[in-house]
This record gives structure tokens, sequence and C-alpha cells, in this order.
């Protein structure tokens, strides 16, 4: 099992149970008493899932002992300290003595913005770095608020060639190519 | 004698075109990256990193230093001008510049902060300079048992420095020491949680994290918080004079006083400039014979804020040159600098690249003079740049943190990497997890990791109880530990009464 959960199904197998403890744990803190803790109970379950997998895992780690001490001890260590802390700010959390979460701001935008970067981010291989990052720029900037074309299309348009005169020509850092250049 | 002979050798190989040009260019980038709200100086250090690949190790340092330096200054133009801290120290400098720009004083406070800033400066390279050759020294005689508790000692002070917070910060920094275990094992090169990821084999590359925590972490907290649509204050059009020779010499100690505090403090790990310039504007007030003075617009308030916040640089650069151990966050970057430079902090920098060391001092000496030079001619013209608005702004910092991140392995990996770490770092913050703390404790984790082994491979654990001064480190980290401990149980105790 540990072999199993150590190699790439086992990735996918951990990522899959992240999002679902995760789930759980946003189901259980609906409660009108931890409402206002919630993303922060939900960091502190995030934080104990992995310090159990990395603690977990380091049981499947290969054994070179070296009196005393081997690849296993650091990370049983930290996973263990980091097991704890997080325990006593969760306890601290439920008895109400940890601050509030923050108002919720212009979440939205965040994960578009997000959204928008790891799209160009997939894009880069494809189309290029150049096309890529300029469609970003473009992008980023109408959905943060620019509405002057001549002003964001002047940036995209100055970002690529600032980039290919600085980076490719000046550094000669090999930028990832596409179909196009 | 060996200092100032080197450090005038460091100078000579400073006077050239190229080398000048590179620390004008460092210290404008940094005093504009510093007067942009929104952009710390870490963010500025990480973000022009990779415009250091095609320079030689010694003038990407000098480049890095001079912006980390300028940004320091940076801060303190839109604080004063606009009541608009470009850098989070110089929140503190806001306290007194923005009143006595009310008053019609603008020139007096820019003035001050200036030289302030210039002599605080000085002050952390003459101590910087003065203590990290004899420092480096000493150093040398450690043993793995000493570099451990050192570096146990470094984490344990920066999350006791997170002062209510403590224990949100030592969860920081043990997710920054787990996150570092993955990749090979340093000594026997066993697959640690790589689960056949090739791009994993090597562990995280410290740059796009950087990027990523300190960078784009920031971005989208600004464009959660909804700042992208506010108009930037506009500044005060009335000129007023600057202040006389005299005025200056009436502050003479309060920036010296202000200056070495900033230093000391500057040399704790993870204080860094904020914490000094909170600290020396209280020791500042209840020195003063006016302290109701302080908060309405005292020159010696905005003196002491920019000298200990300038200081500090000085002394964050004493641990990370002399025992890799990085003072403040924009020096955890530069480690990362180091490194891609495929040179290792510590003290057997001083003996393998003494020439690197001591230019990076007499480049710091020069970048303050041209941080003089410029903000005597354009403190005003530097403002503009806080102008600039957000939805401009974060579009090119999102941009230059993926060139920073590709440019480190050529990987659009480390790019994916870097947005990852931006949005943890977004969701630390909001939830009052620091993010400085995590680097830190992936910088350490490795040298941690690598003595600690060394140690119980040379004799167990009871080498750290056996040899003096590791013991004495250990002990000082547990108090560090326990002193904030201890201090809320007492906090609850009196509340409870």
């Amino acid at each position: 099992m540990l072999v199993f959960l150590s190699g790439g199904s086992g990735l996918l197998l951990l990522a899959a149970g992240f999002p679902a403890v995760l789930l759980a744990v946003w189901a259980c803190t609906g409660r009108e008493r931890f409402a206002p803790f919630r993303v922060r109970i939900l960091i502190c379950a995030a934080l104990l899932y992995l310090s159990f997998v990395f603690f977990f895992l380091s049981f499947g780690l290969e054994e070179i002992e070296a009196v005393g001490s081997s690849a296993r001890t650091a990370p049983r260590l930290w996973s263990a300290g980091l097991a704890l802390f997080t325990l006593d700010q969760l306890r601290r959390t439920l008895q109400g003595r940890a601050p509030r979460d923050p108002e919720c701001g212009d979440i939205r935008r965040v994960l578009a913005t997000a959204a928008v970067v790891a799209f160009s981010l997939w894009g880069m291989d494809i189309v290029g770095y150049y096309l890529s990052s300029g469609i970003m720029l473009l992008v980023l900037c109408v959905l943060l608020g620019e509405r002057r074309p001549a002003v964001f299309l002047s940036l995209t348009g100055g970002w690529v060639l600032f980039s290919w005169a600085v980076f490719s020509r000046m550094l000669n850092l090999n930028l990832p190519s596409g179909l196009f250049f | 004698m060996d200092t100032i002979s080197h450090l005038f050798e460091g100078l000579g190989s400073l006077m050239g075109p190229v080398p000048l040009l590179v620390i004008l260019a460092g210290v404008c980038v940094g005093i504009l990256g510093g007067a942009m709200p929104g952009i710390s100086p870490s963010m500025a250090v990480a973000l022009l990193l990779p415009f250091t690949f095609g320079m030689s190790p010694a003038m990407g340092l000098v480049m890095l230093c001079a912006i980390y330096l300028a940004a320091n200054y940076g801060g303190s133009v839109t604080a004063v001008m606009i009541n608009t801290p470009g850098t989070p120290s110089a929140v503190v400098t806001a306290f007194d510049g923005y009143p006595l720009t009310r008053k019609g004083q603008a020139g007096t406070a820019l003035g001050i902060s200036l030289i302030a800033s210039v002599v605080g400066g000085f002050v952390g390279i003459a101590i910087l300079v003065l203590f990290s050759a004899p420092l480096a020294r000493f150093a040398l005689k450690f043993w793995p048992a000493e570099y451990f508790a050192l570096a146990i000692l470094g984490l344990s002070t920066i999350a006791s420095l997170g002062g209510g917070r403590w224990l949100e910060s030592f969860i920081a920094v043990l997710l920054g020491l787990l996150l570092n275990t993955i990749g090979l094992d340093p000594l026997s090169g066993v697959s640690r949680y790589t689960f056949d990821v090739l791009r994993l084999y090597d562990g995280f590359s410290f740059i796009p994290v950087l990027i990523g925590l300190f960078a784009l972490s920031e971005v989208f907290s600004g464009i959660e918080s909804g700042e992208i649509g506010r108009p930037p204050a506009a500044p005060d059009k009335e000129r007023s004079p600057w202040p006389t020779l005299r005025d200056y010499l009436k502050l003479k100690f309060s920036m010296l006083r202000a200056g070495v505090l900033g230093t000391v403090i500057g040399i704790f790990p993870g204080a860094g400039g904020t914490i000094a310039s909170f600290i020396a504007y209280d020791v500042e007030k209840r020195l003063s014979k006016n302290p109701a003075e302080f908060g309405q617009g005292a020159p010696a308030g905005v003196a002491a804020a920019e000298a200990s916040n300038s200081s500090s640089v000085g002394g964050a650069l004493v641990p990370l040159l002399t025992l890799g151990i990085p003072g403040s966050s924009s020096a955890a970057v530069l480690i990362g600098a180091l490194m891609i430079h495929n040179l290792q902090p510590g003290p057997e920098l001083f003996t393998k690249h003494p020439e690197i060391v001591y230019t990076l001092f007499s480049s710091l000496l020069v970048a303050n003079v041209f941080i003089l030079a410029l903000g005597l001619l354009g403190a005003r013209l530097w403002i503009k740049a806080a102008l600039i608005p957000k939805r401009l702004l974060y579009p090119l910092i999102f941009a230059f943190s993926f060139i920073g991140s590709y440019a480190v392995r050529s990987s659009v990996f480390d790019v994916g990497v870097c947005l990852v770490f931006g949005l943890v770092g977004w969701l630390l913050s909001r939830a009052k997890f620091p993010v400085s703390p995590v680097v830190l404790g992936m910088i350490l984790g490795t040298m941690i990791e690598k003595n600690l082994r060394a140690t119980l491979m040379m004799g167990g654990f009871s080498l750290f109880v056996q040899r003096p001064l590791s013991l004495t480190l250990l002990i000082l980290a547990f108090a560090s530990v326990a002193v904030p401990v201890l201090r809320e149980r007492r906090a609850a105790r009196k509340g409870t009464l």
C-alpha cells in the first residue's frame, strides 16, 4: 500500500482525498458557533492532512541507516511538530480564541485572475510564451478594470517587445516556443 | 586594517561605468519599487532577480542589494507625501511624516527622511563591515551541532517575533521545513515524496516559491480587497523648503541611536525593518522631552523610523553572509540569488570569495550615496510611481513573476509552482498566518537536516549537550519559544482574575 501511495497513482488518490477532507470539514463547520472560523478551521484541516500524509508515507521511504539517522528522520520530526502545533491551533479556534475570518472581498475576481493565469500557463507550451503572456496581460487588464483599449494594447505590446529584447536577446533566456513562435 | 584595505579594493573594482550603472539602476528600481504601495522590498528583489542571471555573481548581488537598500528609502517618500507607505516599514514614517506635510512642511519631512535613511544606511553598513568578518572567522570553527542549534535558534526567533501570532508562525516554519523534505534526501540520495514525478526530484526551486509567496500572494490580496478600483491619493502640489544643516544636526543623536538599534534588530532573523522602525520610534518617543509631539509631526519620529529601517538592511546581511541565515524576507531572496550564482552563503564565502563580499560592502556605500543624490534631485518624481493604477501594475507583476520563476530552470512547471504558492500565500495571509516563516523554513531546512543528521552520526543526540555553544544556542532557542507561551498564559491568567 505504501509503495502504491508513494507512486504517481498514489499522488492522484491523495490529491483527491484532499478536497474530500476539506468538503467534509466544510460541511461540519456550518453551525453558527464555528462559521466565523470556517477558513481557519479548513486551513488547520489541510495542514493536518498534509502532516498525516507526510508522516504516513515516511514509513515507505527507503531505509539507508547511518548511525541513528535516516531519510525518515526529518520528515517525521517536522510532520509530527506540524500536527502538534496545528492541533493546538485547532483547539484554540474551536474554543473561539482565534481571530475570526476576515470579511470576504472580491473572491470571484481573485479566482478569475488565477484561472486566467493558469490558462495562460497551459497555453504556453501550445502557442508559445509571447502570445500566451500577451493574451494573459490583455485579459488581466480588462478583468481588473482597465477600459481604454489604447492603454491595455500598448501595455501588452510593450511587454512582449520588452521581454523579447531583454530576456530573449540580452539575457539569452530560452522562452517556451509554440506553434507560431 | 585588513578589512579597510579589502574595502578599498572592493571600491576600486566598482570604479567603472558598468558597476556604477548597475548600482544606479538598482537604486532607481529600488526607490521606484519602494514608492509603489503593494511592492515590498522583498517583492522588488524577487521580481528583479532574473535580470541578474546574465551578470557576474558580484554584479548580480550588488544590484539586488542596491534594490533592497533603496526600496527601504523609497517607501518613505509616499508615506510622507500622500500618507500611503510604499513598504511596511514606512508605516512608522507616515506617523509623523504625513502630519508634517499637512502642516505645509513636506520639504522638512522629505529632507529628514532622506538624510536619516542615508545616515542609518551608513551605520548599518559600518556595523556589517566591522562585525561580519570576525563573526565569519568564529563561525568557521562551528561543528554541525552548532550549525543545527544556530539554525533552530534562527527559526525559533522568527516564530517568537511573530508576537501574538507565535503559534501561526511556528506552524508556518514547520510547513516550510516539511515542504523542503520533498526531493532527494541531501545525505543518502533517497527520493522522498516525489511520487515518480521527475520534476520533484530536485524539490521545489526556491525562487518560484519566494515569488509566489511574496509577490503573487500580495497581488491576490490586493485584488480581493478591491483596492484596484480606488483612485490613488494625489500629492499636495505646494512646495515647502527643505531643512537646514542646523535642523539635521539637531537630530544627529536620534538618527545614530535609531541606526544602531535598527542594525541590532535587523541581525535577528525575521525581525526586519518594520519591527526595527516600530521599536526605534518607541524608544525615541520615550527619550523625547516632548513625547506628545509624536504622531503630530515630530521630526525626531521621522528620523528614528527612517534611520532604523535603513540600518536594518546592514543588520540583516550580517547573519546572511556570515552564517547563511537570512535576517529578513529580502535577505531570504538574496540567499536564493547567491545559490543561483553557485555561491553558498556562510563563513566560507569570506574565505573562498572575499572579493565578492567586499565588493558587496563597498557597493552598499556607493548605493547610499546614490540614494542621497537621487533623493535630493527627485523626491517628488518618485511619488508619480505611486500613481500607477493597480489595474496596470498587477498584470505586470504577474508577467515579471512568471519570467522570474521560469528563468531559474527554464521550466514551465516552476511557473505553476509559483502560481500555486501565490494562492497558498494568499489563503494563509487571509487567515493571519505569516508567509515569510514558510520561506525561511524552506531555506534553512536543508542546513538543519544535514547538520542534525551529521551530528547524530558523529555522536548522537548527546553531542548537542556536550558542545557548550550548541547547548547555549539550544537553550536560547527553547527560551525564545517559551517566552511567548508564558507571556500568553500570564495574560490569560490576568484576564480571568
